[in-house]
């Protein structure tokens, strides 16, 4: 037995020793933007629009650079290259230029209509990775771009970008406070409410077809759900007091909000159409901002039963309240993040709000703004990104940054008050 | 009541002695394996060379070939005015023979040279035609590989000021090891396309490179989940792609890579 045992332990080490030869170690330093051009789309008939190819390379520039994967930039064809076509151009300028990707595209006016093809090319290895074709009219033009950078983002990330997604928020430079939604870079805002009167916290379904806001239009803070594509107005909540703000179920199912009915605010649930009240949180003092977590089985909240206002969380049936800040002496406005790893939320320190990311269970907080005054943080539906209102240099405006708190960049674009910002999830 | 058959414990006496039995019948068939099997010819040393770092050492002609022709063979070239790095000059030009020289002297893209001139040794018994012949074929055979060499090396210049990088490094000296060549190419080409998203991105790929130094296989065996590095490692594989010289004689080398940033292990 023992002479057998030699002979296969014989056998065998040769072969033990060979298999544990170990794989190649390659490795690079630093990470890197990736860098872009974009190519003023080449028009295909006698209808050129220098205007709209501008647009479109400005909009598809600006989604690039903000997606913080890329440095991009809008670079004009080179001459010797003008003529060529889509299909078959030298690549050999954009090598030298040092591009790593080229996004190039073909558009055509006839009879009032668009139609934009949109093609990303590898520099390095000289090879397309995607293209799409859309049609339209020609004020779809940032429509275009913005869906050809979520299928940038797509193939580069594995996750389609969100620049197609709307961001709600609330304007008073009508001298009233009046509902509006733009697309995230600020482009294309439309007014949502026309009523002269105070309208605030808006908030997305999760299918981003309607938003909720409450309005003093009647006399009393109450609850509204707005159609985005038909226009129709439903009263959903008008209970006596506070009807406030609500924040919908991930399931589009519920709406958590903040209800006075009873005397103080407390946390409620009711379902899409206002009805089926449920009561979560019982507490003297005042509770609002209710959050739904993504998985909708917690809601975080904002309380000042201990004092001061803090963020707790809870179950979604109310039980299990628990403390989550510890630190501030303020802190407002929580939004879980669509992952479920972090809340946003705004903090009251000397120099005013600052927006400040926290894990669920209280650790690993960061604060991402130290400029202005900084509130009503909310998330894009894909984590990247926060959009915020901020006061910063004589104005209030709507703000975005990517979730580790780079890039800030003002989107709103006309002067004016702007604030409670709201991202749709899709 | 049980009987109990007497055991003698041998200690480790016995398995010492079975251990000296198996070791020396070892021995001896490594012995008698030896002396049955002929020695094996002489392989060539094998000589990754860089086609775009520089300088190289001056070419020299190949010894037998001067000796037997007493005319000069007609010099192909272009090339050999280019420089070539060469890995090992020195066990290089130790070697007697004409072929190892000019393959020192040139580097793998010179073999084919070496050939024209062996080929061309008889040209000095036959006059006449057959020498003209083969005075034109040697020369056109040193064209097209000037040609050839000529673009390539545009090509990988063109490569080189696009990705930014300075030279190539290439393994070192008479290291002959594949892996690390492949390694050098794959770690510049990282450097022109790495971008990555999560904290502690890698990917594990299975690669196989054809004895004609091309990428046969691809295999993703293991990856953090991060695309966008996933991404840069494919793109990498392919621009290092494009630079793979075949290991000279080599049949197909299947290799395991980890890619990831430095500093960051998985």
């Amino acid at each position: 037995m023992k002479l057998l045992c030699l002979l296969f332990f014989l056998l065998i080490l040769p072969v033990t020793l060979s298999a544990q030869s170990g794989a190649i170690e390659v490795t690079a330093p630093g990470n890197r933007f990736l860098k872009l051009a974009v190519d003023a789309p080449r028009c295909t008939d006698a209808l050129a629009n220098p205007a709209t190819a501008k647009l479109a390379v400005d909009v598809l520039v600006n989604d690039m650079n903000m997606s913080g994967l890329f440095s991009a930039e809008g670079r004009a064809t080179p001459a010797a290259s003008r003529e060529q076509l889509l299909a078959d151009f030298n690549y050999t300028p954009w090598v030298t230029a040092g591009f790593d990707m080229l996004v190039k595209g073909e558009y055509s006016l006839k009879s009032g209509g668009l139609t934009v093809e949109y093609r990303l090319y590898d520099i390095i290895n000289r090879k397309m990775v995607t293209a799409q074709r859309y049609h339209g009219s020609t004020k779809d033009i940032r429509r275009f771009s913005h869906q050809f950078a979520d299928e940038i983002l797509r193939v580069i990330t594995g996750e389609k970008g969100i620049f197609t997604t709307k961001i709600a928020y609330v304007a008073s430079h009508t001298g009233n406070k009046e509902i509006y939604v733009m697309d995230w870079d600020g482009g294309n805002p439309l007014p949502l409410t026309k009523n002269g009167s105070i309208n605030m916290n808006p908030d997305f379904s999760p299918d981003g077809r309607d938003v909720i806001f409450s309005s003093y239009k009647r006399g009393n803070p109450d609850m509204y759900r707005r159609s985005l594509s038909n226009s129709s107005e439903t009263l959903i909540s008008n209970r006596k007091g506070l009807n406030i703000t609500g924040n919908w179920s991930p399931d589009g199912g519920s709406i958590a909000l903040a209800l006075s009915k009873d005397g103080d605010a407390e946390i409620y649930t009711i379902d899409r159409e206002g009805g089926h009240p449920v009561r979560l949180t019982k507490s003297p003092a005042l509770d609002l901002y209710p959050a739904w977590s993504p998985d909708g089985k917690r809601i975080a909240f904002v309380s000042d039963r201990l004092g001061k206002p803090q963020i707790f969380i809870m179950n979604s049936d109310g039980s299990g309240v628990k403390r989550l800040t510890t630190s501030g002496n303020y802190n407002v406005n929580p939004r879980w993040s669509p992952k479920g790893d972090k809340i946003v939320f705004s903090r009251l320190s000397g120099s005013g709000f600052n927006i400040i990311t926290i894990s669920p269970d209280g650790s690993g907080e960061s604060q991402l703004t130290a400029d202005g005054n900084n509130e009503n943080p909310s998330w894009s539906g894909d984590g990247r990104f926060i959009c915020f209102s901020s006061k910063r240099g004589g104005g209030d405006g709507i703000y975005v940054m990517r979730a580790d708190g780079s890039g800030q960049m003002k989107v709103s674009q006309s002067k004016g008050k702007y604030f409670q910002p709201v991202w749709s999830r899709r | 009541m049980t009987s109990r058959t007497p055991q003698i414990d041998t200690g480790v006496g016995a398995s010492f002695i079975v251990s000296a039995v198996i070791h020396l019948a070892v021995f001896l068939l490594l012995a008698w394996w030896g002396v049955l099997t002929p020695p094996r010819p002489v392989v060539p040393e094998t000589y990754y060379v860089d086609m775009v770092t520089a300088p190289a050492p001056e070419p020299q002609p190949a010894a037998a070939a001067e000796s037997v022709a007493p005319k000069p063979h007609p010099a192909p070239p272009v090339r050999v005015k280019t420089p070539v790095q060469v890995h090992s000059p020195v066990k290089a030009a130790v070697k007697p023979t004409g072929k190892p020289a000019v393959k020192s002297a040139v580097g793998v893209s010179a073999r084919p040279v070496a050939k024209a001139a062996v080929r061309a040794e008889p040209v000095q018994e036959t006059p006449g035609a057959a020498e003209d012949f083969n005075e034109r074929l040697a020369r056109l055979q040193g064209k097209a590989e000037a040609q050839q060499y000529e673009e390539r090396l545009k090509k990988l210049n063109g490569r080189k000021k696009a990705v930014g990088t300075g030279k190539v490094p290439a393994p070192a000296a008479g290291s002959g090891d594949p892996g690390r060549y492949i390694k050098t190419r794959l770690d510049e080409a990282l450097k022109v396309t790495i971008s990555y998203k999560s904290k502690k991105p890698f990917v594990k790929v299975s690669l196989v490179i054809s004895g004609e130094g091309k990428l046969s296989q691809m295999k993703i065996i293991e990856t953090s989940g991060d695309a966008t590095f996933g991404l840069a490692v494919m793109r990498a594989v392919d621009l290092a792609n494009e630079t793979f010289v075949a290991p000279p004689g080599s049949i197909g080398n299947r290799f395991e890579v980890i890619f990831h940033p430095e500093d960051i292990k998985k």
